[in-house]
């Protein structure tokens, strides 16, 4: 099946789409204070970055490029999702059981995710414990900064 | 001259001593791991210092700046894999010089290339920092818009991609950078409501995942993450023969110059110095046929350019406040960290700040060239870490790094968002400079706009007929119309060369 619609074009209709919020959201904008007469107000550079993004969006889909050779293949997009997967249950992890457990557990699922070939799992979790111990124990006791306890143990 | 002497007392404390040490290793570290840069080294370095002083702070991001530009040439050299695109040129010589036993020689010439480089500019810089800074308070809002124009349509007008990409990415940049408070009057905007917006999008939390959760994201995906073979090196002196010095002088002179006037022009940088310089090596060579195939002469060429790019960048970073590259752009959003706003009145002041600046890159050269010569035994072994346990470890301090500026883990959620749009904005070929460009230049851009429009009641037309403010404009108008061109051109001909395929198969 022949496809519709390139790349570009596609990407320019979503410019075009974010200028278009843009300009949608400015009127819930409320100036604090009035300044002086001449000035241009806290709506007038957005409004202006909104007009340059549909002219953009524009052009791409008027002269779009040819799509070329593709960026990923399906196999790939699919990592790309597993590996943003595991990072969305990591901050989930952050937010609920804290630091402590959630990145340990997630450092190791990474680790086993991104090794081309299988590692030994002892090594692979020794070295997250350490890992987390040795972050934790830099950003609180060096930099005196607390890490995220989580929800259940706060 | 009492600043300088006061800054260097702050250099050679031993705090400072041992601060910059780490932060140059981590430089040297980051810029050596082809995949990584200096650009993610300091991103990731960055809330390490938070709680330093502020000429604590600067030294170590100094020294991640020039650890981190004057390490790429190491796997350039060793594997034949940049690992900085400033040293991309060093691959075509250092590489085969390497693969025939010249190892030595190779990675010696790169490690006082860049020490000449870096050193010699930096002193130069420091100088002119002042006289730029005497002009630069004479400019009004309306140069100061132009100027920030000017930078943003030069670095759309260089990226290789489609141009109207490059606008679009620098658009979505400044975009971002109105959310949250506006300049001028505090207004809010695009906050809907949400407390963790009033004070715009946390740029730690942006750079970590533009570069650093995207280029893990795809070198994943890909399987790029194996490394060639590395052969050990032993170290004996740094290989340099009086001929290579005699016969390189002028080379290395016009390397050197060339180098700081693109670091000292907005929108260009280390990446296009290096290949600049290389190529008028190559076209000034009795030889040129030897380019390519292991001359010395590209080495010396390519990275004596892109480490005095970093003393030319510093001084418009410093005295206007505009930055150059990604990396200027970044070391100025560290300083503003520590409360040093970049601009005109800085060497009025807090002289001593810019000096610390200047004189912690020219003591990160010296600390760089030690460690590259003391370290050459460890860099192969370095290179061959293995990818998933250091990726892992990048992406886990990244996050803790990001929820450190800010305490919330709505800078955690920022990373990952901003990972995905990387990874969506690179598939459809944006170009990410200018975003970042856009991100840091846009409140200047509207507030010097705000300020030239309230000053007179002529509206725009001073941004026009003022003369510096007009001749910026022009750059930046006559720049993007060129590339315009450039591309319709390239189109036209991707176009006839398809049709001429199409023909041939019928």
């Amino acid at each position: 099946m022949k496809k519709r619609f390139k790349r570009d074009q596609l990407f320019g209709l979503c410019i075009i789409l974010l200028g278009v919020f843009c300009l949608a959201v400015l009127p819930t904008i409320k100036p604090v204070i009035a300044v002086d007469p001449n000035d241009a107000g806290p709506k007038f550079f957005p409004k202006l970055i909104a007009i340059g993004l549909i002219i953009c969006g524009a052009c791409m889909i008027i002269m779009p490029d040819e799509d070329g050779v593709p960026y990923l293949n399906k196999e790939q997009w699919i990592n790309i999702a597993k590996y943003f997967g595991l990072l969305i249950l990591y901050i989930g992890g952050l937010y609920f059981v804290g630091f402590l457990i959630s990145t340990p557990i997630c450092l190791f699922l990474m680790i086993n995710m991104l090794a081309e070939v299988p590692v030994k799992k002892v090594i692979a979790g020794l070295y997250s414990i350490v890992l987390t111990l040795f972050i934790y124990l830099a950003f609180t006791k060096i930099l005196v900064i607390i890490l995220p306890r989580g929800l259940l143990f706060t | 001259m009492e600043y300088i002497i006061q800054s260097f007392q702050t250099l050679i404390t031993p705090t400072c001593i041992g601060l910059m040490l780490f932060g140059t290793a981590m430089g040297v570290i980051f810029g050596a791991i082809p995949g990584l840069n200096a650009t993610i080294g300091m991103t990731l370095m960055l809330p390490f210092t938070f709680k330093m002083e502020p000429e604590m702070g600067i030294a170590v991001l100094m020294g991640i700046y020039i650890g981190g530009v004057s390490g790429g040439f190491i796997s350039a050299t060793l594997v034949g894999i940049p690992g900085t695109n400033a040293s991309i040129a060093t691959c075509y010589d250092a590489y085969p010089m390497s693969q025939r036993g010249d190892t030595v020689r190779a990675l010696g010439t790169g490690a006082v290339a860049s020490f000449i480089g870096t050193f010699i500019s930096a002193f130069f810089a420091m100088f002119l920092v002042r006289y730029l800074s005497k002009v630069a308070v004479m400019l009004g809002p309306w140069e100061y818009f132009s100027l920030c124009f000017c930078a943003i349509g030069l670095i759309i007008a260089l990226s290789e991609e489609n141009i109207f990409k490059g606008m679009a990415s620098a658009l979505i940049g400044m975009f971002v950078a109105t959310i949250g408070a506006s300049p001028i009057d505090a207004s809010f905007r695009f906050t809907f409501g949400s407390i963790n917006l009033i004070s715009g999008v946390d740029l730690i939390a942006m750079m970590l995942g533009i570069f650093a959760i995207k280029l893990i994201a795809v070198n994943f995906a890909r399987g790029t993450q194996k490394m060639p073979e590395i052969k050990k090196v032993r170290m004996k002196g740094f290989g340099i023969t009086k001929e290579d010095l005699k016969g390189n002088w002028f080379n290395i002179l016009r390397s050197f110059f060339l180098g700081m006037w693109i670091g000292f022009l907005p929108g260009l940088g280390g990446g296009i110095s290096n290949m600049v310089a290389y190529g008028q090596a190559k076209r000034a060579s009795k030889h040129p046929e030897e380019f390519g195939k292991g001359c010395v002469d590209g080495v010396w060429a390519s990275e004596v350019s892109n480490n005095s790019t970093i003393g030319g960048a510093l001084i418009p970073m410093l005295s206007l406040g505009v930055p150059g590259d990604n990396l200027s752009a970044l070391l100025m959003s560290g300083l503003m960290v520590h409360g040093i706003a970049c601009g005109p009145l800085l060497i009025y002041d807090r002289p001593a700040l810019v000096y610390t600046v200047f004189l912690g890159a020219i003591f990160a050269s010296i600390y760089t060239l030690l460690m590259q010569y003391y370290g050459m035994r460890v860099f192969p072994n370095l290179l061959r870490t293995p990818y998933h346990y250091l990726y892992s470890s990048i992406i886990f301090i990244c996050f803790m790094g990001a929820f450190s500026s800010n305490y919330t883990l709505f800078n955690c959620g920022l990373v990952l968002v901003f990972g995905i749009i990387s990874v969506l904005l690179t598939y459809g070929g944006f170009p990410i400079a200018p975003l970042i460009l856009g991100f840091i230049v846009s409140p200047l851009l509207e507030k010097n706009l705000r300020m030239g429009l309230t000053y007179t009641d002529k509206g725009f037309l001073p941004f026009i007929t003022r003369p510096i403010s007009g001749a910026f404009l022009l750059v930046a108008v006559v720049s993007l119309a060129l590339a315009l061109r450039d591309r319709r051109k390239a189109q036209r001909k991707a176009r006839e060369t398809k049709d001429a395929e199409e023909m041939g198969d019928q």
